[in-house]
């Protein structure tokens, strides 16, 4: 694991604390040294390290983002911003958009889209006073269709929604790019967390996964973490407005 | 001790003279044969919780395997046994190793993941080795998702899988692998290079009558079987190695490689139980449909297992 001094005493956000890859995030900037704010609809943790602030809430209400976004910033600085929130409602209906149940497609486009966009909004004038980066997890979804995604068919909401981030990433990179503000992307391929916890609960699928990917393993939140941890330090200074690809080869096969 | 009668009378009858030799046989001619043959002597296969096909990635594709997992119990989930099957590195199958595998799973409580290493003599040495080893770190990596402990792992095998199990437990050992609390080694190959007394006695008539072919068809080159990966017998460092219950038979061509292997475990300072069933011929452990007695041989690998992982 790299080690990234920079962090030390910088003010950091993490959204979808609660578990997975928000928790390895904000665990991986917390033992750098940096002081995290950590947000999410669930409980706290256990396994969240203790100097971490943690604050339940829902990042799709805009009064709950911008409070937590101004106290996550240290004298008006905030350095880092990891939107790791995000939600697949595969198991309530999202699927193929001609079926589709509105509300599901509204309410994922809205935690995975909206949620990340209020809380960029919320951050940007700390980001912009520290000159600090923001990374958005989306997915490999957001960048190409995978085949057999959900159990064989589409998931075209959660889709959607993680193309929209690789969008918003790039369009908040040009933008804020003159006050030093950096934006990128991670997109991981499968990776084992609790919203993919009731497809690698199977050991049928973490085969089928495993064989799929070159690297012949599922991912853990701690690759994603690696990644994000880079994006976000001060080696990637010269980086914005790309796609991190973490999983471990899935793209780069036909 | 004297043979066990019924096997006595069975190695007694005059040899079949229709019968084709493995050595002229085609790689998959003798797998065939061999199937259709384990499955007239196999054991009458147990009911276990669940069984599953599956593949896991191996160094050169997909590796099959199967797993056998016991009735769901309330507690801890229960410990791993990644299996390697016999049959001479050339044959060999899930599903000829189906009927112990789940004998071992349903007695011991354990786990059971079967694998499908690739095999010669298409695979040469390593290649089977890294086959199991890959397959033992990707099972116990994924120990949970398939309803096992990760923290309690052991590693087992017949014969030739003994052979393989041995050298997995030095990779896992010498690469900082995941840590193996017990190996199972059933009449393992210990030695390609031996000459011992129980070869020159046993090797002709008593069932395994073709050892020569199949280390040939492991082995790249003789300088192979001096590899302590290929010849555990011939590692230069035995120690740190897992506890282990090696089983032998009295009247098998690889019972003093197989006794040599445990003894020098022991000096080395591993805890080792060995036991000899000194009616019984290569292979016993396979054929308990044909020899009940030969069941014993499974018993005592189930409960070395539980002793083992202190289960009840």
């Amino acid at each position: 694991m790299a080690n990234y001094p920079e962090f030390r005493g910088r003010a950091a956000l993490v959204t979808g604390a609660g578990g997975g890859i928000g928790l390895a995030i904000a665990n991986a900037l917390a033992g750098a040294g940096a002081r995290v704010t950590a947000l999410d609809l669930k409980e706290r943790p256990t396994s969240l390290a203790v100097g971490v602030s943690y604050r339940t809430g829902d990042i799709t209400d805009e009064a709950f983002v911008r409070r937590a976004a101004q106290e996550s910033a240290i004298d008006g600085r905030l350095h880092a911003l990891a939107n790791a929130a995000g939600i697949a409602l595969n198991d309530r209906g999202d699927g193929a958009l001609e079926t589709m149940d509105l509300a599901v497609w509204n309410r994922t486009i809205e935690v995975n889209l909206t949620g990340a966009a209020f809380v960029s909004r919320a951050a940007l004038p700390y980001l912009k006073a520290a000159r600090g980066a923001i990374v958005h997890i989306a997915s490999i979804v957001g960048l190409r269709n995978m085949e057999n995604i959900n159990a064989g068919g589409p998931l075209d909401a959660y889709q959607v929604s993680k193309h929209g981030l690789v969008g918003l990433a790039r369009s908040l990179a040009m933008q804020y790019a003159p006050d030093g503000v950096r934006c990128n992307t991670v997109c991981p391929g499968a990776v084992r967390s609790p919203m993919t916890e009731a497809i690698y609960r199977d050991p049928a699928r973490v085969s089928a996964m495993s064989v799929r990917t070159p690297l012949g393993r599922v991912g853990e939140p701690e690759d994603i973490a690696n990644a994000t941890l880079f994006l976000l330090s001060d080696a990637a200074s010269f980086i914005t407005g790309i796609d991190l690809v973490v999983d471990g080869g899935l793209m780069a096969k036909l | 001790m004297e043979l066990e009668p019924k096997l006595k009378e069975i190695l007694s009858l005059p040899p079949d003279p229709n019968e084709i030799p493995v050595e002229t046989m085609a790689p998959e001619e003798a797998r065939r044969t061999w199937k259709a043959d384990m499955a007239q002597v196999a054991g009458k296969p147990v009911a276990v919780g669940e069984v599953r096909d599956l593949s896991l990635p191996g160094p050169a594709g997909p590796l099959a395997f199967r797993l056998y997992k016991p009735a769901a119990k309330p507690g801890k989930a229960p410990p791993l046994l990644v299996y390697l099957h016999g049959g001479g590195w050339i044959r060999g199958d899930l599903d000829t190793h189906d009927d112990i595998c789940r004998y071992l799973c349903l007695h011991s409580g354990c786990v059971v993941a079967s694998v499908a290493y690739r095999l010669s003599p298409e695979a040469k040495f390593p290649e089977p080795v890294d086959d199991a080893y890959a397959a033992l770190l990707w099972l116990a990596k994924e120990a949970g998702a398939l309803g096992a402990d990760p923290a309690r792992l052991a590693i087992g095998g017949d014969s030739a899988g003994g052979n393989i199990a041995c050298a997995v437990t030095m990779l896992a050992r010498d690469r900082k692998g995941p840590r193996i609390d017990f190996q199972l080694l059933i009449y393992p190959v210990t030695d390609l290079a031996s000459a011992t007394e129980s070869k020159r006695l046993y090797s002709k008539g008593y069932l395994l009558n073709s050892m020569p072919f199949y280390i040939a068809s492991y082995i790249k080159n003789e300088a192979d079987k001096q590899n302590g990966l290929a010849s555990p017998l011939r590692a230069a460092d035995l120690s740190r190695l897992p506890p282990a219950f090696v089983l032998t038979a009295g009247y098998d061509p690889l019972r003093d490689e197989g006794e040599a292997y445990a003894e020098k475990l022991k000096a080395a300072g591993v805890n080792v139980t060995l036991k000899r069933y000194a009616d019984m011929i290569h292979g016993f452990v396979s054929i308990t449909g044909l020899i009940p007695s030969a069941e014993l041989g499974l018993a005592d690998s189930a409960a070395a297992l539980r002793r083992a992982f202190g289960l009840q």
